[in-house]
This record gives C-alpha cells, structure tokens and sequence, in this order.
C-alpha cells in the first residue's frame, strides 16, 4: 500500500467520486464542488501567468508607447466587452462580438472549404476501383454509402421509388455510422474505469505490479 | 414459455447498480489475473509507424503537441509514451509544446521521466514550449513564425536562446507533426495547419474522435492514426518486436479488462432487448385476453 500522501489523497477523492454509482450523497458533492472549484483556479492562474500578464501587461508596461503601442487597441475591445453590463452602453459590446467573428470566420470559412469541403470531395471522387478485391468493395461501399447518406438529405424530391430506396440506404449508413460512434464512446469509457481502478489497485492498494 | 418471457421482463428492469457491479468485476477481475491478451498490430499502426519512421529519417526535429488532461490520461498516455519512446530512442530531436491548460503539468512529468531514462539534454535534444492560448490562431500563426507565439519556454528562455530552436522559425521547418489530443484539435489542425500549410500530421485520439478522424486518414489529410487504447496496445506490441521498449505497457494490459467488459455490455444489451420483446409479447397476450 501507497505511503505518499498525494496518492491516499486521489484515491479517497476517485471513491467519492464513485460512490455516486450508490447513490447522490454529500461525499459525492464535496468532491464534486472541489473539483470544479480547483479547475476554475487552476484555468484563471494558467491565463493569467501564461496570456493576460506576458502577453498584454508587460508589453504595455514595458513598451506602452512605442513597439507594442497597437495593445491599447486590445485593451479598448476588452472594454467595449464590459459595455454589455451597462444599460445605457450596452449596444457597444456588439462592437467587439462583430470583431471577433469577422476574424474568426475569415480564418475558418476559407480553410473549413479547403480541408473539410474539398478535399473529401476529391478523396471520394478519386478513390480507385482497381486493386484487390476487398479494396475494391471497400471503396464501392464508400461512394455508394456517401450518395445514399447525401440522397437522405436531398429534400427537393419526394423520397418514393429509386430516390427513396436510396434515401433509405442512406439511412442505414447513417445509423452504422451512429452505431459506431457509440461504440468508440463505450471503449473510450471503459479505457477511463481502468485507467481508475490501475490507479486504486496498483498506485493506491499496491495489489498488482 | 411465459416464465422465461417473465424473468426476461424481470432482468430487463434490473436496478441499474447490479449492471455498475458487473462492469467493474469485468474490469476489476482480469487486472487482478495474470491473463494478458496480445493486439497484433493493424495496418494503420504500421502506417503511421511508417510515417514516423519517415519524419525521423529526414533528420529534422519532430513537434508534439500534447493536448490532454487528466480527465483522459488512461486511454492517451500510453500512446504518448510509445510515441516518445519512439522519438527519442532514434535520437531525433523533438519540440513539445500544448494548446490545452490542463496538460501542461503532465507533459512536463513525462518528459522528465524520459529526460532520465535517455540522458537527454533540455535545449539540445528537446524543448517543451508551454502553452500557447487561442489554438485556431496559434495553429495557423505557427506556419509562418513559431516565435510569435510561444516567445519563451516552459522555463521562461527566450526561444531564440534555445538550441534546438536555432533553425526552426516556423512548422515548415520540422519533419511532422504529432498531435496526442483528447478534443477537436487534430481536425482544427488540418484546417488550420495542413490544409494551408501542407505539412505531415500525425494523429493518437480517444476512440470517441476515431469516427470524425478517419475521413481524413482515407484522403491522405492525415499521414497517421492511433486512435484509442487499442491503438496505443498494437502500438505497444510493435515497439517491442521492434526492440524500441522491452515490454508492453498499460494500453495492453487494458486489453484483457476491456474485451470482458465489452462482453458484459453486449450480453446486457442482448438480455435488455429480449425482456423488452418479451414484455412487449406479454403485455399483447393481456390485451388478447
């Protein structure tokens, strides 16, 4: 059995956090807030040491009025934010929410085009039907389950005959696709309560090596 | 035929703590057992191994972005530590750096402990550059200048006093990079990296990303991927036939737990319908009646 501290300290602190699985009870909800309380502290000492104070205070303080004058630019959209909590200023808050977008989007739209958008299209347009045989219906049941998918969301026709068999298809590509997500959720689950329980029998009881 | 139908019916509304019970005697029992199950591994962890192996070939330093927390640490550490293994054992250079708060203190406690085993020198063999806030701009940013936006270290050296950062100005200047994310940020790299910037990216991802991930490994987008525990085990398994490590590490012993405990579900799932047709067929005999 452990003998660090730090150690007995996790350990009782992961019990409480299943202790959960029983029932809702107070343990449960004193770690639960120490939890929240300790990510809260530990995000705004990271942001203050590592962005707010390297990255706009000490350039201001240091050189404010000459090579890192464009700061105070900065600053000036920190206020406008603050605006929203007075009435009669409020509307100036917009200001900076329009800022942040247009630069957001300006980045995101031509690269989400260029990297989610075309080059997928590319990739299932140019995969090859040459090979062997089980890259060939690999790549069969990736276009044919891509036009099924995308047929599902075609709302201009009615979904009768050829249109609605395909859309039906389409379904079922969708829902392996959903199975498979939660699959992965349930192995990603199940590699954290093992993760846990090494930590207790292992780090904590010292009962496996 | 009823009273099977009736104890199905029984089993299907079963107090929710019994299937908790049976989880974590699935999990509990073959890590108390010396059973070890063996992940041969599959061709995506010998493509990326490939595309690693080619980034180390090249002679350039690697950058690893570390962007997990503790919240994910089971599932991602192992396949960390495999990669830096990896790095390391061929003497490339590597550049670490995070985009995630929470996974700077872990990224330090790994790399000291590869510090020791290797004899590394900080600056020379490696760096760890902190964290850098606002990920879409620093991603995007580092195409063109890495100093803009990480000016020092994790100790706080000015980054053009680093060694290892003398001929690295922007990610043009490395083989690949390599990014271990528990979050979105291996697409955001491909849109914010890759897709401008066209460099080699390679990807180790909770299981619960693996399906938004592979479209891009089909496309070529990503040169590799590792996603999930059972990655980082068949990972695992190759370092060691490869004589990088000399055993498997804690993704392969997560095997064994995690095959029984996806046993249990399937079989509770399997029992969870057949009361619910069950009942469905007593609840249609009543009605008969």
């Amino acid at each position: 059995m452990s003998t660090d501290p730090y150690i007995w300290v996790a350990a009782i602190l992961t019990l409480g956090v299943f202790s959960f699985l029983l029932r809702d009870n107070p343990f449960f909800c004193a770690v639960e807030h120490l939890l929240v309380g300790l990510s809260t502290g530990y995000m705004f000492c990271t942001y203050w040491h590592n962005v707010f104070v390297p990255e706009l205070v000490t350039p201001l303080w240091e050189h404010g009025a000459g090579s890192e004058a464009h700061l105070w630019a900065v600053v000036g959209i920190c206020f406008l934010w603050a605006c929203k909590y007075v009435e009669s200023v409020k509307d100036l808050s917009r200001l900076a929410l329009a800022f942040w977008l247009s630069i957001d989007l300006g980045l995101a739209i031509p690269t989400e085009m260029e990297a989610g958008v075309i080059a997928q299209v590319v990739g299932t347009m140019g995969v090859s039907f040459n090979g062997p045989v089980e890259e060939i219906f690999g790549n069969v049941v990736l276009v044919g389950g891509t036009l099924a998918a995308l047929t599902y969301f075609f709302f201009s026709k009615a979904h009768k005959g050829v249109v609605g068999a395909t859309a039906k298809v389409g379904t079922w590509v969708l829902m392996i696709g959903f199975g498979a997500s939660f699959s992965y959720i349930l192995l990603s689950r199940i590699a954290l309560l093992i993760g846990r329980l090494l930590f207790l029998l292992r780090d904590w009881l010292g009962v496996i090596h | 035929m009823s009273r099977i139908a009736m104890a199905l019916t029984r089993l299907s509304n079963l107090d929710r703590r019994w299937i908790f019970l049976v989880i974590l005697l699935a999990v509990a029992l073959p890590l108390l057992t010396p059973v070890e199950f063996r992940a041969s591994p599959s061709d995506e962890t010998l493509r990326f191994d490939d595309a690693l192996q080619k980034a180390i070939d090249s002679g350039k330093p690697i950058m690893v972005d570390v962007d997990f927390g503790p919240q994910t640490m089971a599932e991602l550490e192992p396949v960390l530590l495999a990669v830096m293994h990896r790095i390391f054992t061929s003497k490339t250079k590597a550049i670490f750096f995070t985009l995630s708060p929470d996974a700077t203190a872990p990224t330090r406690r790994y790399l000291a402990r590869m510090e020791k085993q290797y004899n590394l020198n900080y600056g020379e063999d490696y760096v760890f550059l902190g964290y850098a806030s606002s990920f879409a701009y620093t991603m995007y940013g580092m195409g063109t200048s890495i100093e803009t936006y990480f000016h020092s270290d994790d100790r706080g050296t000015p980054i053009r006093r680093i060694p290892i950062m003398a001929n690295v100005e922007s990610i043009k200047d490395v083989s690949a990079v390599v990014n271990i994310a528990s979050n979105a940020f291996p697409k955001f790299w491909i849109q914010y990296g890759v897709a401008a910037f066209g460099f080699d990216l390679l990807v180790g991802c909770t299981a619960v990303n693996a399906t938004d991930l592979y479209p891009y490994l089909q496309t070529g987008q990503l040169k590799g991927l590792l996603a999930g525990g059972r990655a980082g085990a068949e990972y695992e398994t190759l370092l060691v036939e490869k004589g990088v490590i000399e055993k498997t590490g804690d993704a392969t012993r997560g095997l064994a737990p995690q095959s029984l405990a996806l046993l249990s579900l399937l079989a509770l799932i399997a029992v969870g319908n057949a009361g619910y047709f069950a009942r469905k067929r007593l609840d249609k005999g009543v009605g008969a009646r």
